[in-house]
């Protein structure tokens, strides 16, 4: 699907790792995105906290989730939300699972018949390798090198045009991962993700995935 | 002096113009022979009249699941779903013309929210009034917090930004009425929809239908149609998918491949079985001639079936040995009359004529019967048969008789054995053969008449495994029933089939037939739809569950303004669902299962099962539904039974008179005139019996084939009679005992054909000839012959 750049935001948050600490004149928008790939390619798994602020013309007030998410090479994710509700899915490949309530009593899915999460979980991938070329066929990507570091995706297509403004990433000062997103929509609808206790190729069960 | 003695006596100073004349018309013949069109269309198996039978199969022909040529990818233990549908893709996008007109792998659901937004735009136009009561039922002050639960659930969830914009436009979840509709209207049970292509339940196969400009009953194009598929596929699909493809070409390719190459083989084993028995019972090489008159009967055959018809059934061309078979008995007669004639061929011919031309007659009768029938390949048959015949019997009376000189010296085997048996076993043939009659009778009885072309076709192997496949991937849509409305216009059309529709509802056994009335009603129906909608909406209950829901929205955290695009959609004037609209939303592949634009109008298909109990619905709501047809295989078959069984009984009682007539005005007296019908009762009754004891079916071949027997076996009883009545004739017993086997070496070579319809010809043929020729030379003179002239036929 077009429209799940909320989940992008995301997934680029968490899979872009800190490119260092910048010295001298900033770095140009290649030599950032470099970094990058260069530093993903050693990622094996990821892990860490998330919470999610949605302030939506849909609800009076503004909603937060949190969760916690679980990524294992080459084709594995997990994504849990812990409040306001317990829900979540984990793929493998193809072959998927979501639960709501208890993660007990997941239903298996095919990712097929679920575009709008295999579009999300095939751009998480492209991301953990750091497919920078993959993405910019959809999006214009700027880098604002001085720190903190922010990589800005504005969208190409006239579809995704339509909902959506803009997408921010921002990186922690020391740029060891992925402090912030933000998620501009064109009605003013607008999400911002935190991530906490990023941890970069510890331990993750994989039972954790189908 | 005869006609034939006359003419021979003329034309004795004249032979090297008879010779040269007979070469003419044979030349001739192969020229014209060379021009014939040979079509394998199963068309010309069925009745050419205004029948139902004919408007059925045209209809099952028009209709676009049986026109489309099904292609199913199989992915392999490696192959991932997304592989597999790239190759779909990719082999679709190859697919073009001459050969494919459209190749479709799935629907354009590239703008998927597009098409649920159109599905939601459209519902005022097909929600009906229990539609209605449905969802009024659902918006209880519980019904309507459970949905908005749902919206907060589905926001909230990691996807829940791309489907907010839906959810927004549809809190109380009308969206599942319009699919559910959708669904009723998909005639591939086996399919869920992919955005990326039409993909089976497990995930493991794709589908492509492609639509071809080449009729189905067209063998050469449907040949390279198919030579095309394969290259295509063995050009885009990836080692890993296994393709394999059905369609109505295969059938007719298949069945054409293997006629054609029957047509030689019969020939060709048929001609080496004639020349054996040529070897062995006419050991001289004069016998050449004898062997030459069905061969040129077969040329002058096919020239005169070629003139009469713009295209000659392959069928009818596999006949051709057949006719080798009969044809040559004249010549047999004639050449054994004049060799041990011991007398000038002029006397010869006074006393052969007139049995060789009334046993020529009857066989021309009962061929003649098949010229008034329904069937194109049947009267084919007629013309084939009959010309050579004719040309078979002129030649052996007015041309061999010069190229045969009378031979003091017995030629060939001796034929002591064939003749009748001592009188003291007259009782024992007369009660085998009684026994043998009665037992026939009774297994006549459980004769089964089988209408089904499918059962005559010749199927490989290959295409049976394509049609399991396909049927157990997708579901037996290729198989299902229809019914069909049709109207001069579309709205017509979909009026009728919005009446249908309403009226299957109330009928049990169709009440999940596939139609189109759901998600395509008339515009007119479409109107009332959409003001029922819209009261519903504005001052029915409808209004009361809107504040409801507000209120609810309200106190779950919701927005004022949280289902703005809900409460305008309701508001606004919805844009009726056209044709138009269904291809723009990618869609336009399930109309076009289901409706079809004709050269009269467009005609609507509704998919039912193919039950009895459907046939017996049918029959009742046919009287409502005046134009509605269905279409159906098992109907089909059951009308073709019939016709088969009808034409049949009609086929016999005028082969049976036209025989007896002629028999009769031969013999003029009762008991010559019973006895020569001996061999033909007991050759019809060991054909109809052996059939019934041999577990065979009789299909519209064998109409044919149990006529073929009568004429034939007529023509021994006659030969037999005669020289009964007419004293000693040592040559009659011989030349029907080689003309029987000449024949039965004919159909003998048919039986060994591979295809059905050619084989069942030649089971059935050999099992009455057989029956005949032991009646004609033993019982004939049994029943002829009084005990006490013993000893009459003891010797050569």
């Amino acid at each position: 699907m077009k429209n799940i750049p909320a989940a992008w935001a995301l997934v680029i948050c968490l899979l872009s790792p800190a490119p260092g600490r910048a010295a001298g004149p900033p770095p140009s928008r290649h030599k950032v995105l470099e970094k990058i790939r260069l530093a993903t390619a050693g990622i094996k798994t990821l892990s860490g906290n998330f919470m999610e602020e949605k302030r939506w013309v849909l609800f009076k007030a503004p909603v937060r989730i949190r969760g916690r998410f679980y990524y294992m090479k080459p084709h594995r994710l997990r994504w849990e939300q812990t409040t306001p509700e317990i829900e979540g899915f984990a793929v493998s490949k193809d072959q998927g699972i979501r639960w709501r309530k208890d993660p007990s009593r997941a239903v298996p899915f095919h990712m097929d018949s679920t575009p709008a999460l295999k579009h999300f979980t095939d751009q998480v991938f492209a991301w953990i390798q750091g497919d920078f070329t993959r993405i910019r066929k959809r999006y214009r990507v700027t880098v604002a090198p001085n720190l903190p570091v922010s990589v800005t995706l504005t969208p190409l297509s006239e579809a995704e045009k339509a909902f959506l403004d803009r997408i921010v990433i921002v990186f922690s000062r020391n740029l060891k991962h992925v402090q912030t997103v933000h998620i501009h929509e064109k009605d003013g609808d607008a999400t911002r993700i935190r991530f906490t206790g990023v941890q970069i190729n510890g331990p993750v069960d994989p039972k954790l995935f189908p | 002096m005869s006609f034939f003695s006359r003419t021979y006596t003329f034309l004795s100073n004249h032979r090297t113009g008879l010779y040269l004349g007979v070469l003419f018309m044979v030349t001739a013949g192969g020229i014209l022979s060379r021009q014939i069109q040979i079509s394998e269309n199963i068309a010309a198996l069925l009745p050419d009249d205004h029948s139902e039978i004919r408007r059925a199969f045209f209809l099952l022909n028009r209709m676009p699941l049986s026109r489309k040529i099904v292609i199913t990818l199989k992915a392999g233990p490696k192959t991932s779903t997304t592989k597999l549908l790239d190759a779909s893709r990719e082999l679709a996008r190859n697919l073009g013309r001459p050969y494919f007109t459209r190749a479709v792998p799935g629907p354009d659901l590239s703008g998927k929210r597009s098409f649920f937004t159109w599905i939601l735009d459209s519902l005022p136009n097909l929600i009906t009034a229990s539609d209605l009561k449905r969802i009024d039922a659902s918006l209880t002050p519980e019904g309507i917090r459970q949905h908005l639960e749902r919206v907060r659930q589905r926001v909230l969830s990691p996807s829940g930004i791309a489907e907010k914009a839906l959810l927004r436009s549809d809190p109380l979840n009308l969206i599942t009425y319009g699919l559910e509709k959708f669904a009723k209207a998909n005639p591939i049970a086996g399919l869920r929809l992919s955005a990326k292509g039409f993909l089976s339940k497990d995930g493991k196969n794709a589908l492509i239908l492609a639509d071809t400009p080449v009729e189905g009953t067209d063998f050469k194009a449907g040949k390279r149609l198919i030579e095309e598929l394969k290259r295509q596929i063995a050009l885009h699909v990836p080692p890993g998918i296994d393709t394999h493809f059905i369609g109505v070409h295969r059938y007719t390719t298949a069945n054409a491949e293997v006629m054609k190459a029957d047509v030689w083989r019969v020939i060709g084993l048929s001609t080496a079985l004639l020349l054996l028995l040529f070897l062995l019972f006419l050991p001289h090489w004069r016998a050449a001639f004898v062997f030459l008159v069905p061969v040129f009967s077969l040329v002058v055959a096919s020239a005169a079936v070629s003139l009469a018809f713009t295209e000659v059934s392959a069928l009818t061309l596999g006949f051709g040995a057949v006719l080798l078979g009969i044809s040559v008995d004249f010549g047999l007669h004639v050449y054994f009359a004049v060799r041990m004639g011991h007398q000038d061929p002029a006397s010869t011919l006074d006393q052969i004529a007139r049995p060789v031309v009334f046993s020529a007659l009857t066989t021309l009768s009962a061929f003649g019967v098949l010229l008034f029938s329904n069937l194109p390949g049947q009267r084919q048959m007629a013309v084939f048969a009959m010309a050579g015949l004719v040309f078979a019997l002129g030649t052996s009376l007015v041309v061999l008789p010069h190229l045969i000189k009378p031979s003091d010296r017995p030629a060939g085997r001796s034929f002591r054995w064939i003749r009748f048996p001592l009188p003291a076993r007259r009782k024992a043939i007369v009660g085998a053969w009684t026994a043998a009659l009665v037992l026939g009778l009774l297994g006549m009885r459980h004769l089964r008449f089988n209408g089904d072309l499918g059962a005559i076709n010749r199927v490989p192997r290959a295409v049976l495994k394509a049609e399991e496949e396909v049927e157990k991937t997708w579901g037996a849509f290729r198989r299902a029933a229809m019914m069909v409305c049709q109207g001069s216009t579309l709205e017509k059309a979909l009026e009728r089939n919005d009446r249908l529709f309403a009226r299957l509802q109330q009928e049990t056994p169709v009440q999940d037939a596939l139609s189109l009335a759901p998600v395509f009603p008339s515009q007119a129906l479409q109107k009332v739809h959409r003001r029922l909608w819209r009261d519903y909406w504005t001052r029915g209950k409808g209004a009361s569950r809107l504040v409801a829901l507000r209120a609810e929205a309200a106190s779950m955290g919701f927005s004022p303004q949280a289902f703005k695009p809900f409460f305008d959609r309701l508001r606004r004037q919805a844009a009726p669902v056209t044709l138009e609209t269904f291809s723009a939303h990618g869609v336009a592949p399930l109309l076009e299962s289901l409706l079809t634009k004709t050269e009269k109008g467009f005609s609507i298909a509704t998919l039912v099962p193919d039950t009895p109990e459907v046939l017996k619905t049918f029959h009742r709501i046919q009287k409502r539904f005046p134009d509605l047809v269905l279409v159906s295989q098992s109907r089909f078959r059951e009308i073709i039974s019939s016709a088969i069984s009808n034409d049949f009984k009609d086929f016999l009682i005028r082969a049976t008179a036209a025989t007896l007539l002629l028999a009769a005005l031969l013999f003029r007296r009762l008991k010559p005139f019973v006895l020569a019908l001996v061999p033909a009762a007991s050759g019809t009754v060991t054909l109809l019996g052996g059939m019934a004891a041999l577990g065979l079916e009789f299909n519209l071949f064998n109409v044919v084939a149990a006529i073929l027997v009568m004429g034939l076996s007529i023509d021994y009883g006659i030969f037999m009679v005669f020289k009964l009545l007419h004293g000693e004739r040592p040559h009659t017993e011989r030349a029907i005992f080689v003309s029987g086997l000449t024949t039965l070496s004919g159909f003998a070579a048919l039986a060994c054909a591979r295809h059905p319809a050619l084989s069942s010809i030649g089971v059935t043929v050999v099992l009455g000839i057989g029956g005949a020729i032991p009646s004609a030379l033993w019982v004939v003179p049994s029943l002829y012959h009084p005990p006490t002239k013993a000893g009459a036929h003891g010797s050569p």
